[in-house]
């Protein structure tokens, strides 16, 4: 903890004090004695009180699951012990500055300014009570009640359409169904299209048959995430399949995204974008899980952005 | 993302344009505080107020400073988003013509004290133009600055304790506006929070421990802070109400006498009565034979940095009863301003420190000049004053309620061993001295035995005096109810081997006449003892009742010498704390209700019980942590060691949270060391899972604490 600033106001006082002094010991007047130890008393009480004060204070947190970089969100802080008011300003995630006075909740708007998981916040506090003279200032770690997923932001749209053309660095194979080949017949039921009448059936069986046809495939898309790299170029290759994943979902493609997390290689299908998010978010440098291309299979390297 | 805390009014305000831009304050956004505002309008009305309440200005200003001072706040208010400079320019106008204003009018001031008034009245009326302006926080900060100012100046005026009233409410309502500019400043941070339009009311508990915080270390360093004194650097204060001239001439005139004043002469039988507070000893005779003493009537306060007698003439003639001076005649002294007095005749120049005085008389009394042995300046409106030869001081006008002057003196550091050092006196005084203050009528025999008895064996005259000084403290008792005189009889026989109860002016003629005896010279003075210092406003209040005489030996190379057995007056070279805090616990027993009373234990018992209300929630979590503390056990001291390098760390143990949850966060965060689980996992086991560990085991958790404190 340490003594950030002096206000214009402490020297003031300490001017006057002064020159109280002088005067007292000038003139005689006792009276001016009297001023003078009062103002002693609210300089060293604004000196010393912010310090008591702020290490008092104790912070609880909380924030939403997901973020994604560069785009704020709100960061709810319960404080205690804030007794005549504390300045608070997170410093990771940086945010705006707030303030609390007493017991109270206060909220304030946080930018993550890296991807990843978040699992506590730092904030600095400082406090200048009761009078504003002299600023004290506390870095606080602050647990938070969930970790945040900070998900990259989302790079460029890379993804050509339709899928089954070069992407990335690898080209893909094997397109699936496409939804017009006849499984069966079946009755015909109101509503049905004329067009899908299967004629030979219907004059074999004597009773109206219409086609029964396969359902499409979905395309499918195998995202290989490889963060090893310089920090800058990783962070560029997680951008660029936010980019991919955000493209390929619009797109209603089945994607499979595999990358390394703490807890090792991880491939698994990704179900909507907040959910590419947190994959991205949890994403590390490390060994990938071995790929299965049923379908379209893109690499996308970090190594690649450091050339 | 850093905040800007040097720049405490946060927002900035849209520039308004042109050269309006220059008027600094339009530029910074407008306070909304009506708290803040609230307070500093009080504490700037306090302030003024308690200046004019010293008697400066008139009804006007007092209109001034009830009406357009409140009426500049507000209306400061409600134009605080107006970025028009039309006002601030105009206000600026008014200023700088009052200023000019004051300046033609004081071009030639008599003295520089005489613009402590006129410049008190011009802050008074500046302050009231600048409450029109008062729209930005840093405009209210400045506003309150200037409080202060105006506060210090009625504190530098005031004598009295009716201050104190004005001075409480300013701290006050300060210290309010200060807490509230803060509180201010960080609503302004809150614009993401349901706290900045919904500020919580300001915490009771913590006003009231801020305001006694700032009352108890006010308190200590009154303790030790030195005493304001005077000093040459500035003029020293002098003023009369009125030049009336007393009926004589270089006479002794003293109207509170009644019809024994002696500037008036004749009407004895049919002249009005003695007022309560008139002392029959500063007339042309004092005798012994009356009775009645003053009453409590506060006659003059005096700023010193040193108590002394204050005296007021002596007598040098003694006939049994009454004490007269033989010569009263007297020099006009007027050799400018100040007055350098006459060195008295017969008495060679003495050496010594400073001591100045100043007298501020609370009632009219008698035209004598009061001051300390022995005096060599006067500062008083006066061309002349006029001199004894005994070296009393008199004016040629009456001096009046209101009358201020101003005495240095110089006092010779006399101690007991330099007293003691002069030896015997009687054969080194200079004779016309000696020849003045020995002579005695016929007395009484007895009296001369006796004090050649006590005296018998004495070197030294400082001995002498100290031995029948001894002997009176002993054989005789201070008492105002004393039977009357019979007519014939000697007063000091009657005093030392008779009544042997008596008040100052028969212990004083007692002493005088026996040293006499002895061939000692000696006389009687009159005048106040110090009375009692306010250690608030730094004077002695000098009360009727102090009026007092005493005797005073004459040492050569160190002058006229008081004695008095009744009066608890230190020598000059006896050191005297230099310190404001000199008679405050007198002060206070005499001015505070005794905790004894009624009213001091109601008083007494209501602030405890208010204490305890306000402080229950810390005093008892206070006492349950001191309890804990007294029965720690090891797991627990090595808990509280983790919880200290956490908190280092800034990450503090949540309530609630168990050892191996606060180890693992704080892995997790600001301490990644293995150690921080082992040590944890130790603690736990040790402390709540009845596994004790062995010495040699919790030896090296400590280190491991160690360690990890220095890591």
């Amino acid at each position: 903890m340490i003594a950030r600033g002096i206000t214009k106001g402490a020297y003031v006082i300490t001017g006057i004090g002064g020159a109280l002094y002088f005067a007292a010991r000038t003139t005689g007047a006792g009276w001016l004695l009297v001023i003078l130890c009062a103002l002693a008393g609210v300089l060293l009480v604004g000196c010393v009180w912010p310090r008591i004060g702020l290490a008092r204070v104790r912070i609880a947190a909380s924030v939403p699951h997901d973020a994604t970089v560069d785009e704020p969100f709100v960061l709810t802080l319960r404080v205690t012990h804030a007794g005549l008011g504390v300045r608070i300003v997170p410093t990771s995630p940086a945010g705006e500055p707030t303030a609390a006075v007493g017991d109270t909740e206060t909220t304030t708007q946080v930018v993550a300014e890296r991807r990843g998981v978040i699992d506590t916040v730092q904030v600095e506090l400082a406090s200048a009570a009761p009078f504003g003279l002299v600023w004290w200032r506390r870095r606080m770690t602050v647990d938070i009640d969930r970790a945040i997923e900070v998900a990259p932001r989302t790079g460029p749209n890379t993804l050509p359409s339709p899928p089954g053309g070069a992407l990335g660095d690898v080209t893909t194979t094997s397109a699936g169904t496409s939804g017009d080949q006849v499984r069966g017949v079946r009755d015909y039921t109101p509503g049905d299209p004329l067009r899908h009448v299967h004629w030979p059936a219907t004059a074999r069986l004597g009773a109206v048959m219409v086609k029964e046809f396969e359902q499409p495939e979905r395309p499918r898309l195998e995202l290989i995430v490889d963060l090893r790299g310089p920090e800058a170029a990783a962070e560029q290759a997680a951008e660029h399949a936010m980019g991919v994943l955000c493209d390929a979902l619009a797109q209603d493609i089945d994607v499979t995204l595999c990358t390394a997390e703490a807890g090792g290689p991880r491939r698994a299908e990704v179900a909507s974008r907040l959910d590419a998010g947190r994959r991205l978010a949890r994403a590390t440098a490390g060994p990938l899980p071995a790929s299965a291309p049923d379908g379209s299979t893109v690499v996308i390297s970090g190594a690649r952005y450091a050339r | 993302m850093s905040p800007d805390i040097a720049n405490p009014d946060g927002l900035a305000a849209p520039t308004p344009p042109g050269w309006t831009r220059y008027i600094g304050d339009l530029t910074r956004p407008p306070e909304h505080s009506r708290a803040f505002r609230t307070a500093t309008l009080a504490a700037v009305v306090a302030a003024a107020a308690a200046v004019i309440a010293n008697g400066v200005g008139s009804a006007w200003l007092w209109t001034l400073v009830l009406i357009a001072i409140p009426a500049g706040a507000v209306s400061s208010y409600l134009r605080r988003h107006s970025t028009s400079a039309a006002v601030p320019v105009l206000l600026t106008l008014v200023t700088i013509g009052m200023v000019i204003r004051f300046i033609t009018a004081n071009a030639h001031p008599a003295s520089p004290g005489e613009l402590r008034v006129p410049l008190a009245e011009l802050l008074v009326t500046l302050e009231a133009v600048r409450s029109f302006a008062l729209r930005s926080r840093r405009e209210l900060r400045f506003a309150l600055a200037s409080s202060l100012a105006l506060i210090s100046v009625a504190g530098a005026l005031s004598l009295s304790m009716s201050f104190a009233g004005f001075a409480v409410a300013w701290a006050g309502a300060g210290t309010l506006a200060l807490m509230m500019a803060y509180r201010s400043e960080l609503a302004e941070l809150g614009n993401h929070s349901a706290e900045a339009h919904h500020p919580t009311p300001l915490p009771v508990r913590a006003l009231v421990t801020t305001l006694v915080a700032v009352g108890v270390i006010g308190a200590v360093a009154f303790l030790i802070v030195p005493a304001a004194k005077s000093s040459r650097l500035l003029a020293f204060t002098a003023k009369l109400p009125r030049a009336l001239s007393v009926p004589t001439p270089g006479g002794l005139s003293n109207p509170s006498l009644g019809r024994d004043d002696p500037g008036r002469s004749g009407d004895n039988a049919t002249g009005p009565a003695p007022k309560s507070f008139g002392y029959f000893g500063f007339a042309d005779h004092l005798d012994t034979s009356v009775r009645g003493r003053p009453d409590n009537t506060l006659v003059m306060r005096v700023r010193s940095s040193a108590p002394d007698f204050w005296r007021g003439q002596t007598f040098d003639t003694w006939d049994g009863r009454t004490w007269t001076l033989s010569d009263a005649r007297t020099a006009v002294v007027s050799n400018g301003s100040p007055l350098q007095l006459l060195q008295p005749v017969g008495e060679p120049p003495v050496s010594g420190e400073e001591l100045i005085q100043t007298f501020s008389l609370e009632v009219s009394g008698p035209n004598l000049i009061f001051a300390a042995s022995q005096p060599t300046q006067v500062y008083i409106p006066q061309s002349a004053v006029f001199e004894t030869t005994d070296g009393a001081i008199r004016t040629g006008v009456e001096l009046e309620q209101g009358a201020v002057y101003t005495v240095v003196s110089r006092r010779p550091q006399t101690t007991a061993t330099r007293l003691r050092a002069a030896g015997d006196t009687a054969q080194i005084t200079p004779p016309e001295l000696t020849q003045r203050y020995t002579r005695l009528p016929q007395i009484p025999e007895r009296v001369r035995t006796l004090a050649s008895e006590l005296t018998q064996g004495q070197a030294t005259t400082y001995d002498k005096v100290l031995a029948i000084e001894g002997w009176m403290a002993d054989h005789t008792q201070y008492s105002l109810d004393i039977p009357p005189l019979p007519a014939g009889e000697d007063a000091v026989e009657r005093f030392l081997f008779v009544d042997k109860v008596g008040f100052c002016e028969q212990i004083a003629s007692s002493l005088v006449v026996m040293l006499r005896s002895q061939g000692i010279t000696a006389r009687l003075a009159a005048g106040y003892t110090p009375g009692e210092r306010n250690p608030f406003t730094g004077f002695y209040e000098v009360r009727a009742r102090d009026a007092h005489a005493w005797a005073e030996v004459y040492f050569p190379t160190i002058g006229w010498q008081a004695f008095d057995p009744t009066a608890q007056v230190p020598l000059a070279g006896e050191a005297t704390p230099d310190a404001a805090r000199v008679g405050l616990r007198t002060y206070l027993s005499r001015h505070l209700p005794d905790l004894r009373s009624p009213l001091g234990a109601i008083l007494a018992l209501g602030a405890l019980i208010g204490g305890i209300v306000l402080w229950r929630e810390p005093l008892t979590a206070m006492l349950l942590r001191l309890r804990r503390r007294r029965h720690r056990s090891w797991a627990e001291l090595q808990l509280a060691r983790l919880e200290v390098i956490g908190a280092g760390l800034g990450r503090e143990r949540e309530p609630g949270e168990t050892v191996v949850e606060y180890a693992a966060a704080l892995q997790r965060t600001v301490l990644r060391d293995p150690a921080v689980g082992e040590v944890a996992a130790a603690i736990t086991a040790d402390g709540f899972a009845d596994e004790h560990l062995s010495d040699a085991e919790r030896a090296d958790i400590e280190q491991r604490l160690t360690a990890l404190s220095k890591a």
